[in-house]
Order: structure tokens, then sequence, then C-alpha cells
């Protein structure tokens, strides 16, 4: 079986891990991750900033392989014999989501939501939606569990208490 | 994992079901069936007739309770060891699912969708969209176009390699 797993952040990588982990696989198991980098928008003026956006395409590279890279451990500890591939692309998450998902006949994506607390859960994400509507095969969205939400909001708070 | 399944007796619920059934699962893995009554407007339009309405609604009970009654027979069937119920409830259709999923707790919300093409492909359902933004947990969309996997047994017995 051939799972899709979208990357976003280590936040919401971990409830996708979780979810995955907690759920029974066929032996045969591969999964594809992906980190997608978002162009960055010169504004077609100049090319001024070229430099700047080189740094921040090659600190983005970084940032998306350290964070695919922890979530393939995990993966690999959890299923031994799964084959495991990592891929930072540079373009719009949904293109690339959907994409390696035609090209590499993914039979499952399981792609994370943003939706922690109640306010954020009316707000599916762009990428999610696109993801949703034109992927060919099965879509999860994973929630985080209640209990990650409740110590999320409670160390959200301490965060915000500590920063006034 | 307790899974809720929401059928409506479609083309696309019933892929849902066989999706479902057709993955891994463990023992003591639950799932639950529903299907919502919609309630018929006492303002507008047949409602306006109670008997009439109330007619109506009863058939559409007996409906729902029909076809929920037979993708439950058909996922325990399937799967053998692990609990199926049946449910039928009467309210709006997704904060019926998104009630029950809080309610019973459940894992997972599994719906089907029409993998339509074209300019309909960018519609997901409003049932779907709706209980993707309300659901208390994580939300799979299972697509009518989607090729069923083999279970792994049956895997193996297409395998000569495995077999051996």
């Amino acid at each position: 079986m051939k799972i899709l797993v979208p990357v976003e952040s280590e936040k919401i990588a971990s409830a996708q891990i979780d979810f995955i982990i907690n759920h029974k696989w066929p032996d045969d198991l591969a999964f594809h991750l992906i980190y997608a980098i978002e162009p960055i928008f010169s504004g077609g003026s100049d090319d001024s900033d070229v430099d700047l956006r080189n740094q921040m395409s090659v600190w983005n590279k970084k940032i998306g392989l350290k964070v695919l890279g922890d979530v393939a451990h995990q993966l690999r500890q959890a299923f031994q014999n799964a084959d495991i591939l990592e891929t930072v692309d540079t373009d719009h998450a949904s293109e690339v989501i959907l994409d390696i998902a035609e090209d590499w006949k993914a039979d499952l994506i399981v792609i994370g939501a943003h939706g922690r607390k109640p306010s954020a859960r009316v707000h599916i994400s762009s990428v999610s939606n696109a993801v949703l509507c034109y992927a060919d095969c099965a879509v999860i969205v994973v929630r985080p569990a209640k209990t990650i939400m409740h110590v999320q909001s409670s160390s959200d708070v301490q965060n915000s208490s500590a920063l006034l | 994992m307790k899974v809720l399944i929401a059928v409506d007796g479609s083309d696309c619920s019933n892929k849902a079901v066989e999706a479902l059934a057709e993955r891994q699962w463990k023992q003591d893995d639950q799932f639950m069936v529903i299907s919502v009554v919609q309630p018929i407007s006492q303002d507008i339009g047949v409602g306006l007739f109670q008997a009439t309405g109330g007619t109506i609604e009863d058939q559409q009970y007996a409906e729902c309770a029909r076809y929920s009654g037979t993708a439950a027979s058909r996922l325990q069937s399937l799967l053998g060891e692990n609990q199926v119920e049946v449910k039928v409830v009467s309210g709006l259709v997704a904060d019926s699912i998104c009630y029950l999923a809080e309610s019973w707790e459940a894992d997972l919300v599994v719906l089907g969708s029409h993998g339509r093409k074209g300019i309909a492909h960018l519609l997901l359902g409003s049932v779907a969209e709706e209980v993707l933004k309300k659901s208390p947990c994580s939300v799979e969309v299972v697509k009518l176009k989607q090729k069923l996997q083999l279970k792994e047994s049956e895997t193996q017995k297409t395998k000569p390699s495995v077999t051996k």
C-alpha cells in the first residue's frame, strides 16, 4: 500500500504520525513524505532581492529536509520493513502533492489539518481542499487528538503569559 | 480505533464501505455505520401537510435503516471479528455526523465522495465539506473511482514469490 504523507510542520506531522502508527497497515507498505516549499514571489520588478530569495530557499530546504528526516525516522521505527521516500520540492503545495500522488500511484493521502481550536476548524486550508477535490485516491484529513489540543492550548496560555 | 462511516445508499458510500473492508484493522477497532434522516420542513412544500410529511419521513427512516443495515452487514461479513454497530439518526446530515462522532468519541469519520471530472471536480460535496469543517476527529474521504486494494491475504495468493 502506498501512502503519501504531505508534511507541513513538526506540530501537524506529529498528529499524522500518531494516526499512522495507531492504524494497522498491510506488510507491503511504502510511504512518500513530501515537504513543499511555496515559491517566493519577487513582485517581478527587479532582481535586487535574488540573493535573499536564494538564501531563503536554501534555508527552507534545510528545514524541509530536517522535518522529513524526523518524520521518516519515527516511521522507520514503527514500520521497519516499509519503504520510505522523501521529497522536498519548491512549488505550490497542492500541485506537488497531486502530481506525486498521480505519478507515484498513491493509494492514500494522509494530510494534516490546522484546526486545533474550534475557531480554526471553520477553515480547511486551501491545500487540503485542493487535494480533497482533485486527488483520485482516498484522503484522510488528520486532526490532532483532543488531549493534544488541551495540552497545546494550555501551553499556549503559559507561553503568552510568559511573554507578558 | 473507533471508525464512524456515514452512508446514504449511493454508489460512493457503498464504495467507502468496500474500501474500509478491504483495509486491515486491529481486532479491537470498532465501527459504526450511520445514516441520517433529514427532517422535512413543516413550513413549506409537503411538510405543510403533516400526514404526508410524516409518511415521507417514515419512508425515509425505513429506507435509511435498510441501506445502513445492508452496509453494516456487508462490513461485518468482510471484517469478521470487529464490532459493527448501526444507527439511524434524524437531523441535519453534517451536524448529526459530527455530533455522533463527538458523543461516540470516534477517531475517524469516513465519507464517500464522487470523484467527478471537470468543473464538478471543484465541488467536494456540501456534506463532506461541512463535516471536514466541523468534525472533532480525523476525516477520510473515499473517492468513487479509486481502485480497491486487495487484502494482504489475497495479495499473497496472487504473488508466487510470497506463497513459495
